[in-house]
Parts: C-alpha cells; structure tokens; sequence
C-alpha cells in the first residue's frame, strides 16, 4: 500500500503524444479512476505505471521508490486484465499461488494465503477449477484473487467489469468498492464508463487526447466541469454560446435566448445546463418570466424521462424529468411547455 | 433451400467426402493385403497368405539397420530442429525489427526448394567441407541429421509462430506482474501454453525426416543407408512382398507414434 505519483508522464509513438505530460498525486489508499474515451491514453498510463510500456520520458514514483526504471515483476503491482488473463493450464488454486511461488513463500503459507484471498471473493469451493470451467463473473474474481494475493502496493484494474452483463456488473462494482475499502489498497481503475467511474472512484481523473482535463471527485467533475469536454463526457449537457452582460447576470445566447445566471465574468463564453436542473411546468400561464417550447419527444427511462424541447429561439434541450411527474403531468409529444432555468444550474465551461 | 434439397446436398456431400477416404487409404490397404501373398511374385489371385515376407525383414540386415539409421536421423532432426525453432518462433511472434518477414521467409524456404535440388547443393557443399577441413561428413549421421534439420525447421516455426500468436499476451504481462521473470514467464507461462503445437511441431518434424528419400540419396555411404534408400534400392533388384511388409510395419510405427500423442495432445486442435 503507497502513493503513487507521475511526473511530467509522456509516452510518443513518433509525432503522437499518446500520454501528453501527465502530473498525478494519488494518495494511500485511494480509489482513483481514469475516465475517458477510448485513445485517451487512459490505458497507455495505466501500464506505464504497470510496467508494461515505456515512458517516453518523466518519472514514476510508487511509495518513496522512484520505479520509472524497474521492470514490472519487480514492481510489486497487482494487475486485473480486462479479460482477466488467467492462466488457462493452471488450476483457481495455482493461479493464485502463482505470485506467491515467485516469491519462494512456503507450501504452508502459500495455501493459507490462497485460502484467505479465496473467501475475500467468496470462491472456496472452485479452488480445483480450471478457468475454462468458470463463469465470466467468478474468472474475474479469481483475477482480483490473484492479484490480491501478492499484497501488491498498488491494484490496477484495466476496464474489469466491460465483460460482464449489465447486471452482473452493478453488484461487481459494489463488491470492488466494499473490498477496496477493507483492505485499504491503493487503487487504479481504468474505464470508459461514466457510470462506473462516479459510483467507485474517490476522484476521478479525465482525460482526453493524452492530456489531462480535471482531478476531482465524482459530485465536482459533475457540477463543475473544468471545459467543455469534460461537461460533454460526464452526464449529458445542454450548452449554450453566447455573450455575457456587464451585470454579470444576464446572457445573450447566439440563438437569441435570454438567459440569467449568477456571478458571472462579463464576455464571450461557454454555458452548460444540466438536464436534471432544467424545471419543466404544464401549468405556467404565458406571459410570466418563463421560457415556451414544444415538446419533440419523450424517452422513458423507468426512474426518470428525457423529455426534448425545442425553445421558440430553435434551440433544443434535453430535460431530465421525474418519470412519476412525467406520468401525472401527462407529458406527451407537440405539447407546449414552460421552462425554468435556474440561475444556480448555469456553469460556464469555457 | 427445402428439406429435400439439403439431404441431397447431404448425401452428395458424405458420398464426395467417403470417396475421398478410399482414394486415399485404397494404397493402404492394398499395401497390407499384398504383404501376406505367399507368391514371391504379384498375382492376382493370391495362391495363398503368409507371414514369411515379415520374418524376411529381420533376416535382411539393411532393413533393420535402415530402420535404426532413419530413426536415430529423425530424433537428431526433430530435436535440434525443435531448439532451434522454438527461440526463432519466440523471436518472431514477440518483437518487432527490421526483415522480420526476410527471416521468416528464409527458414520457411526449405519448403519451396525442392529436397532434391537441397540434396544436391548440400552434397557439393559436404564435398568442399570435407576437403577445407578435412571432416568427413557425407555418409555420417550428423552430416544427415544436419541435412533433414533444414526440412524440419519451416514447419516447426510455422507451427510454433501460429500457437504463439494465439497466445493473449496479456497473460504473459500477467505473469511478470506477479513477479515472475521474462525467464521464468516463458518456463511456466508461455511453453505450456503452447505445448500442443510443440508436439505438433515435434511429430511432424519427426515423420518428415524418417519418410525422407531425396535428400537423403545424395548425402548416405554404401552400408550406411536409411530405410527408404533401403527399400528403394531392395526395388531395384527384386519385386516381392518384402517391400510391403516393411512398408505395413513403418505404417504401424508411425501410425502408433500418432495415437500415442493424441492420447496426450489432441492433434485435431492444433493442426486445424
């Protein structure tokens, strides 16, 4: 268990920076997830800090250990594989031994270790199984197994869940959390899953085209996304050009729209609205300080709707709605529609 | 397609592929049906059926020292051809460089060349070793098992390159982030991932050189002869079910050394 830290982290293949100087601070027994989509780089740096690539120059330090130079089966990492990378001739019981052979442990100690990351996933009974005989779900436990096993100072974990079905991996995600807690390990998750990065990470870490976007937890990168991207990745957005006043208040948008926000810089700028912070209303008679639009379409969610509403200026905006609400209000498609925006929902990400 | 249209196609189907069976086991079979005629000369029909051309074998000594000769060439070519394809099959499967392809093309030449132009150039270039250092290699066996090592060579990498390649390297990463070396990675990992096509590759090796004549011809010394030169040169003065006798042997010999592996590999998986 350590911090780890990049510094000033590249890695080019020729003129591509696929890992453009990355800075990164991740404290002892952190949970912390790369978030982005795929070819951000999020991969590349999770196994530079493996081992498993080269960095094209800047350091990699895990603890106090400056390990930008070690070769991976020295560096005391426990990796879970995307596919999970069991070794198929070897039995649930020696891939978990496998480590701990390398590290000349005792027959003795090694079945106690091997009996003791076995009920951590609750995999006692299949320790004589060969991985072809597993499920994809108990594979991968047997994956976390093992690299629990060799008591890494560091967990990476390369997209572990993207194999299994949707409902399977909702309680994996909990069961990866309740664990990492427990034993207090340091750990990586890489994911290009929104979803997955907000319900495990203690921060998330964006990135887009090898470059780092923002650090954060999970409620900051949401509600106060550093630009454009990041707002655009996490959740959906509706964004808005337009132009300031000099009370810092009100906002022209290039459609035409008023808008008014709260404590804003005067000037040219990018807005975002949440979907879930825009108030819809039936019942507002016109003429009051509202917005109208028409409803296009409505998508039922079960929990929530996304209803789509196209604004007299032709802007269109996607609403998050209560689907009781939704239901009560007897939302449907081409019926008008009062809009709130909230001054308080309005983030500039420009 | 109707129903009755697809059990024609069936019926074609198996009928074409049974017809292939008998074309190719009907020598087989006629084989092993000749070696127990009684008549030293071929008629059809036989006057009668016995084991004599069998005991026959053993009383003609180059039968029996040419089966020696080939099978001790054979392990010579199979395992030294094996130590030298497996690093190349490492080497090509697990790093990039400059004439990768180059390399692979030149160990896999052997196959396009024909043996006999093979035999041929490596006599000529025996000859000049044995006059610059003064070595005798012709009619040796190492000077032979060196010969058939070069015909092993292309299908043991071919073989070894393919299984590599169906490897998930992510398991070979996974060994090293547990602590294992490169070394000890490929010991415990990577070979025992990929031993089927090893013992594919070994097989292969193995009945390659011990059914090789054309190279062989050139590169053999009067008394030191492998089994087919044997039969080759029984045939030139005599046409009796000797021949066949040996042949149903080295059949059953060869046939065996397949079982036997399948017991331990199933080869229908590696070689499809």
């Amino acid at each position: 268990m350590a911090k780890v830290q990049l510094r000033e982290l590249r890695k080019t293949y020729g003129d591509f920076a696929a890992v453009d100087s990355i800075d990164l601070d991740i404290s002892d027994g952190e949970f912390l997830v790369f978030l982005g989509p795929s070819g951000c780089g999020k991969t590349t740096t999770l196994r530079m800090i493996a081992g498993l690539v080269e960095p094209s120059s800047g350091r990699i330090l895990i603890g106090d250990r400056d390990v930008t130079e070690t070769p991976v089966h020295q560096r005391n990492i426990g990796i879970v594989f995307q596919n999970y990378a069991l070794f198929p001739h070897l039995t649930v019981y020696e891939n978990i031994a496998y480590g701990l052979r390398r590290r000349r442990l005792g027959e003795g100690a090694i079945r106690k270790k091997v009996a003791d990351v076995l009920s951590l996933v609750q995999m006692e009974d299949l320790s004589e199984r060969y991985p072809k005989a597993l499920s994809g779900g108990q594979q991968q436990r047997v994956a976390i197994a093992r690299a629990l096993a060799i008591e890494p100072d560091v967990l990476l974990l390369d997209e572990p869940l993207s194999s299994l079905d949707a409902k399977l991996r909702l309680g994996v995600r909990r069961q990866i959390r309740e664990l990492q807690h427990k034993l207090g390990i340091t750990t990586i998750l890489v994911t290009h899953d929104q979803d997955e990065a907000m319900s495990m990470g203690d921060r998330l870490v964006v990135l887009s085209a090898g470059k780092l976007q923002q650090i954060g937890e999970p409620r900051e990168v949401y509600r106060a996304p550093a630009n454009r991207f990041v707002a655009d990745f996490i959740g959906t957005a509706n964004f808005f050009s337009g132009t300031v006043a000099q009370d810092g208040r009100s906002i022209t948008t290039q459609s035409g729209l008023q808008l008014v926000g709260a404590n804003l810089a005067p000037g040219a700028t990018d807005v975002m609205v949440r979907p879930e912070a825009i108030k819809l209303s039936t019942t507002v008679p016109k003429g009051r300080d509202e917005l109208y639009g028409d409803v296009i379409d409505i998508s039922y969610l079960g929990p929530v709707a996304d209803v789509f509403v196209r604004l007299q200026s032709s802007d269109v905006l996607t609403v998050r709605v209560d689907s009781l609400w939704a239901d009560a209000a007897n939302i449907v498609a081409h019926s008008e529609i009062a809009v709130r925006i909230p001054e308080e929902a309005i983030v500039v990400v420009s | 397609m109707s129903s009755k249209n697809r059990n024609l196609a069936d019926v074609v189907l198996k009928a074409w592929v049974l017809l292939g069976f008998v074309f190719i086991s009907f020598p087989l079979f006629l084989v092993a049906w000749l070696s127990f005629f009684t008549d030293p000369l071929l008629a059809l029909p036989p006057t009668g059926y016995s084991f004599q051309w069998y005991s026959k074998i053993f009383v003609e000594p180059q039968f029996f020292n040419g089966f020696l000769l080939s099978l001790e060439v054979a392990l010579i070519a199979m395992v030294v051809g094996l130590a030298v394809s497996i690093p190349a099959a490492l080497v090509l499967s697990r790093t990039e460089f400059r004439g990768k392809q180059l390399l692979m093309n030149l160990l896999t030449s052997p196959l396009i060349v024909p043996s006999i132009v093979i035999g041929a150039s490596l006599y000529v270039s025996f000859i000049e070793l044995e006059y610059i250092f003064d070595w005798s290699v012709i009619g040796s066996t190492w000077g032979l098992g060196a010969a058939h090592i070069l015909i092993t060579i292309p299908w043991c990498v071919r073989l070894i390159v393919a299984n590599l390649l169906g490897v998930d390297l992510s398991i070979e990463e996974a060994s090293r982030s547990l602590g294992a070396t490169p070394f000890v990675t490929l010991c415990k990992v990577t070979i025992p991932m990929i031993w089927p096509g090893i013992v594919a590759a070994a097989l292969f090796s193995f009945v390659i050189s011990f059914g090789n004549l054309e190279l062989s011809l050139f590169l053999v010394a009067p008394g030191q002869i492998t089994l087919p030169i044997a039969i080759l040169q029984y045939l030139e003065y005599k046409i009796d079910p000797t021949i066949a006798a040996v042949s149903v042997l080295q059949i059953l010999i060869i046939g065996g050394g397949l079982l036997i592996t399948n017991k331990f590999v199933p080869l229908a998986r590696v070689v499809k």
